[in-house]
């Protein structure tokens, strides 16, 4: 093919991309150029804008931590407006290719054809003749794919090798398809059916068990064959309620509600409403109502006797104490008379002692007087006494008076006086024995008025009370008694019925509700052979996915170890010509990149060795230095890019000297000039001695150069031309 | 198309009943080729069934 019938890259236009802020425009004209200037000035932005450009996307593992939209936002400028075009030329012919971050488009345009999308991407890959994988294999070497081979992880060594050969697309995948997770949910699928089978199965044979038991109590209980089917159960029903109305009937309770259950469900309620039923019955029997009210009287009656015996022994005892009271005064007719008497006696005992005082004072007087007069008359009645036996008697007599007759009645009247306070004394406690006897027989005409009242009697004599209360209590006794006979019989009644229907449940429903709960088992066995099916299905789809993944897998390692192969075997050769010159080993002349396929990977073997000793071999990272590593790697694109047919005349290299040494970038200097003759190389480097030395071998006359200043924002770039 | 699409395929072609392969390693290029690896999970997750008690 001529150079004429490939694609050179004529112009670079881009906005807001990365390190430039504003717009940059770098017009190759199809020419080999040298981008030159320091470290954070925008070179590799450029290559990272070309990429972009076209294909939209960097190759996996370039963006491992950061988000895509982040890491084209521009260092200052407005975020998601990148917008990129890329003009190539063959020939006459130009084709454009435009990206809009802002509008989202992708767009080709070749010749007056515009195309958009999906039709753009078709018709860049075919006017090109390569992909992005095969675009960074064969044109784009960009230095972070060289740097990867010089880490010490042998991992990031071989996914550096898989980088420079294209090949890590196929790598991971093979790390992510994975045919395990899929097998594994095969076995889960088939347990999980399986537990489910054994769960059902032991559940089935409790149910069975439980069946058999209750078809056992129910006979036990009494019941046939022929009654172990709703049918009879709900005749059982029917008759329990029957039995129950006319219980109901028979003690006047009011008739029940009950009504036979339309179903097993709502029997099981049953019982315990027959229960409710029968308690209410019970409560409202007439012979119950009419007991507690004959217990009631009885009690009555019973309250009566004792009030009765009580308040009669109280009136009795009451009259007893009048009449010991009044017995004192039996003799003397009305007791009051007797207070009037001793009244009277000591008014003439008072009379008597006031007669004999003023007796002693006429006495005193007159020996009083006889004294003072010393008469021998008698001062009363003038006659002639002796004076001094006059006073004598007069002395002996008042002496007498004073110790005899005075004292003695004056005792006599406090005899009376105490006698008399005695006697009222008696007479008070008389008249409260006769209100409390009064009040004592009150109580018993009202107590014997109510027990008239309850016996339903008019009147009842006071001596007859006793014994009409004794006939009244005997009659409630026997009255009760027959009331408790028929009480205990409806008990029974009632007990009976209660134990029927507890039967019916515990043993008929309860055979009809297992048969039920095993009808609804066998559904769900059904229902669950159905799920079986579907467990199945999925297992054997999760197996297949999981035999699909497999394959895809062992086809993906067999690809990429005979991709990898063939891209190593076609780019040998040149190669190894550019590792003796870009190199030059002093005794390891030779390399080798083999692979070595693995269970889930492809491992590489990077050596060295002396030309034609394949025992001379080495581990390459052991004996070659970063420089001779990268110088190695440059020297592997270029075999690659050399070898590979695609429609681009084009080789974009960044930074292709770090690390060299001054001898390894003059043989690399000399190495791009030689190809700048034959196709379109861009280099780009920070690297002065680089610069010279592609000065030196005249780079600059077959090429542009793109100086890059100085970066505010922009790169500012300056311009030089050859004459070429 | 990628050289290593047409490898893998190139080989699954040549085993037995390999029509759901194909179709399953299609789709599963097609995922990358939209959504990198990410879209590769999401492709494997929504085949992947397992059962309610294992999850």
């Amino acid at each position: 093919m001529k150079p004429d019938d490939k694609w050179r890259l004529e112009r670079i236009s881009i906005r807001s991309f990365r390190g430039v802020a504003g717009e940059q425009i770098l017009d190759f004209g199809g020419r080999s150029s040298l981008l030159y200037g320091n470290n954070g000035v925008g070179k590799s932005t450029m290559a990272l804008a070309l990429q972009w450009t076209l294909f939209g996307k960097f190759p996996s593992g370039v963006l491992p931590n950061i988000g895509f939209k982040n890491f084209l936002t521009p260092v200052s400028g407005i975020k998601g407006m990148s917008c990129g075009e890329v003009l190539f030329r063959r020939g006459a012919q130009v084709m454009t290719v435009s990206r809009d971050e802002e509008t989202g488009t992708f767009r080709v345009k070749i010749g007056s054809r515009i195309l958009e999308a999906e039709e753009a991407e078709n018709e860049r890959d075919s006017t090109l003749g390569l992909d992005m994988e095969a675009f960074v294999r064969t044109v784009l070497l960009h230095q972070s794919r060289v740097r990867g081979l010089l880490l010490d992880e042998v991992k990031d060594r071989n996914h550096a090798i898989d980088m420079l050969l294209g090949v890590e697309a196929a790598q991971d995948l093979l790390d992510i398809l994975k045919d395990k997770p899929f097998r594994d949910a095969a076995t889960e699928w088939r347990v999980s059916a399986e537990s489910e089978k054994e769960r059902h199965a032991a559940q089935d044979e409790l149910l069975k068990r439980q069946y058999d038991g209750a078809v056992l109590q129910a006979r036990e209980s009494g019941f046939l064959s022929k009654d172990l089917n709703w049918t009879a159960l709900s005749a059982h029903y029917g008759k329990l309620i029957a039995i129950v109305h006319s219980l109901a009937t028979k003690h006047e309770a009011p008739l029940s509600k009950l009504v036979v259950p339309s179903s097993p469900a709502e029997a099981q309620k049953f019982s315990a409403k027959v229960a409710r039923e029968l308690i209410q019955i019970q409560s409202k029997a007439k012979s119950q109502v009419r007991l507690e009210q004959e217990k009631a009287r009885a009690d009555k009656i019973q309250g009566f006797l004792g009030a009765w015996d009580q308040t009669l022994n109280s009136r009795d005892k009451a009259s007893k104490l009048v009449l010991a009271a009044e017995a004192p005064f039996a003799s003397s007719g009305k007791p009051e008379g007797v207070l009037e008497l001793a009244d009277a006696e000591i008014e003439k005992q008072d009379e008597l002692l006031k007669n004999l005082g003023q007796l002693h004072t006429l006495l005193t007087d007159a020996r009083s007087a006889l004294f003072a007069q010393r008469e021998s008359t008698c001062p009363v009645c003038t006659q002639s006494v002796d004076a001094s036996r006059l006073d004598k008697d007069l002395e002996s007599r008042i002496r007498s008076l004073s110790s005899g007759e005075l004292v003695e009645g004056r005792r006599v009247l406090d005899a009376l006086k105490r006698s008399r306070v005695e006697l009222r004394t008696s007479l008070e406690q008389l008249a409260e024995q006769r209100i409390n006897c009064g009040l004592a027989q009150k109580q018993l005409a009202k107590l014997s008025e109510q027990i008239a009242v309850c016996l339903g009697a008019h009147a009842i004599s006071e001596s007859k009370v006793r014994q009409r209360l004794l006939e009244s209590a005997k009659g409630s006794a026997d009255a009760c008694e027959a009331l408790e006979k028929d009480v205990d019989s409806l008990a029974n009644d009632i007990e009976a019925i209660a134990t029927k229907a507890t039967d019916l449940e515990g043993s008929l429903l309860t055979v009809i509700l297992k048969r039920e709960e095993i009808s609804r088992h066998e559904k769900e066995g059904q229902k669950l052979m159905q799920n079986h099916a579907g467990s199945e299905k999925n297992a054997a789809s999760m197996e297949a996915f999981g035999t699909r993944f497999e394959r895809i897998r062992i086809a993906l390692l067999g690809a990429k170890d005979q991709l990898a192969s063939d891209r190593l075997k076609r780019a040998r050769p040149r190669s190894l010509e550019l590792y003796e010159r870009l190199v030059r080993h002093p005794k390891f002349s030779s390399f080798d990149i083999t692979t070595i396929q693995r269970a889930r990977k492809v491992d590489y073997s990077f050596e060295v060795s002396v030309k034609g000793n394949p025992s001379s071999a080495r581990e390459a990272k052991l004996v070659l230095s970063d420089g001779q590593v990268t110088a190695t790697a440059v020297g592997i694109f270029v075999g690659l890019a050399e070898s590979a047919a695609h429609g681009m005349d084009l080789l974009f290299i960044d930074d292709p000297t770090q690390n060299l040494d001054l001898p390894c970038k003059e043989a690399m200097a000399k190495l791009m000039v030689e190809m700048a003759g034959r196709k379109q190389i861009i280099v780009s480097t920070h690297d002065e001695d680089f610069v010279s030395y592609l000065r030196e071998y005249g780079f600059d006359k077959k090429a542009a150069i793109f100086h890059i200043e100085s970066w505010n924002g922009n790169p500012k770039v300056s311009r030089s031309e050859s004459p070429d | 198309m990628s050289e290593l699409f047409d490898a893998v395929e190139k080989r699954l072609m040549k085993e037995k009943d390999h029509e759901e392969t194909v179709a399953l390693w299609r789709r599963v290029w097609e995922r990358y080729e939209d959504s990198g690896l990410d879209g590769v999970q999401e492709l494997m997750d929504a085949h992947l069934i397992v059962p309610e008690d294992a999850k």
